[in-house]
């Protein structure tokens, strides 16, 4: 998929766990490690919203894309 | 969920019953082929069959194979309204069984008619198609309920492929 998502930079930047940000995003460490690993075919507004929210970031500093 | 289970204990019954009458005819099958002074009035979809030559004999082999087919899809049936009640719904396992159902049924039906056709062809010399109005014994209606099946198939095939994709948005 050309979406590639920057999760575990963004993370790392604010020295943040995953489980952390699962804890307080309210979803399941195994819905992040999807994320982070590229296999989710979709985020809900809501979730992106806590996550920017959380990370103190923008969408895009998150998921950025890439042509193939 | 209540008639789901209606419906389990409906194929139950008709299952075991259904394979008592199996089993007897798989027994006396033999006997009925290969002896020939029995003299048994034997019915095919309600017509007396007379004439007990090596004709008829292969013809009602060939529809008790039918029946037993059509036995077997019943069994596979019943193996997917238990994986229901499992909730096991949206799996690979129903959408292969469901096809494999629609299948048997068209091809257990296509069997019998053709055979009772050639049948009545050939002993009687009355060639002709009859469309049954009213009845579930119509050979389309049952082909269209095996075609059915394997429709049911393809729409299982896609809600599953909906149902993953659902469960990766996060």
């Amino acid at each position: 998929m050309p979406i590639i998502i920057n999760l575990d930079v963004m993370l790392a930047k604010r020295k943040m766990r995953s489980n952390e940000l699962a804890e307080h995003v309210g979803i399941t460490t195994a819905n992040i490690s999807i994320l982070k690993t590229g296999k989710a075919k979709g985020i809900r507004f809501s979730t992106l919203e806590l996550i920017c929210e959380i990370l103190e970031c923008q969408p895009g500093d998150i998921m950025e894309f890439v042509k193939e | 969920m209540r008639k789901l289970n209606i419906l389990k204990t409906i194929l139950d019954l008709f299952w075991i019953f259904s394979l008592i009458a199996a089993i007897g005819i798989v027994i006396f099958l033999p006997f009925y082929l290969f002896s020939s002074d029995m003299d048994i009035a034997v019915k095919i979809k309600g017509q007396e069959i007379p004439n007990q030559n090596a004709f008829t004999k292969i013809i009602v082999f060939i529809n008790v194979v039918s029946a037993l087919i059509f036995l077997y899809s019943i069994y596979l049936l019943r193996k997917v309204v238990g994986l229901f009640q499992k909730r096991e719904i949206f799996k690979t396992e129903v959408v292969k069984l469901f096809n494999l159902i629609g299948k048997l049924i068209v091809i257990s039906s296509i069997i019998s008619n053709v055979s009772v056709f050639i049948y009545n062809m050939v002993e009687r010399n009355n060639v002709g198609l009859s469309i049954d109005f009213g009845s579930y014994d119509s050979f389309l209606i049952s082909v269209s309920i095996g075609l059915f099946f394997m429709v049911i198939s393809e729409i299982f095939k896609i809600a599953m492929n909906i149902k993953e994709e659902s469960e990766l948005i996060i």
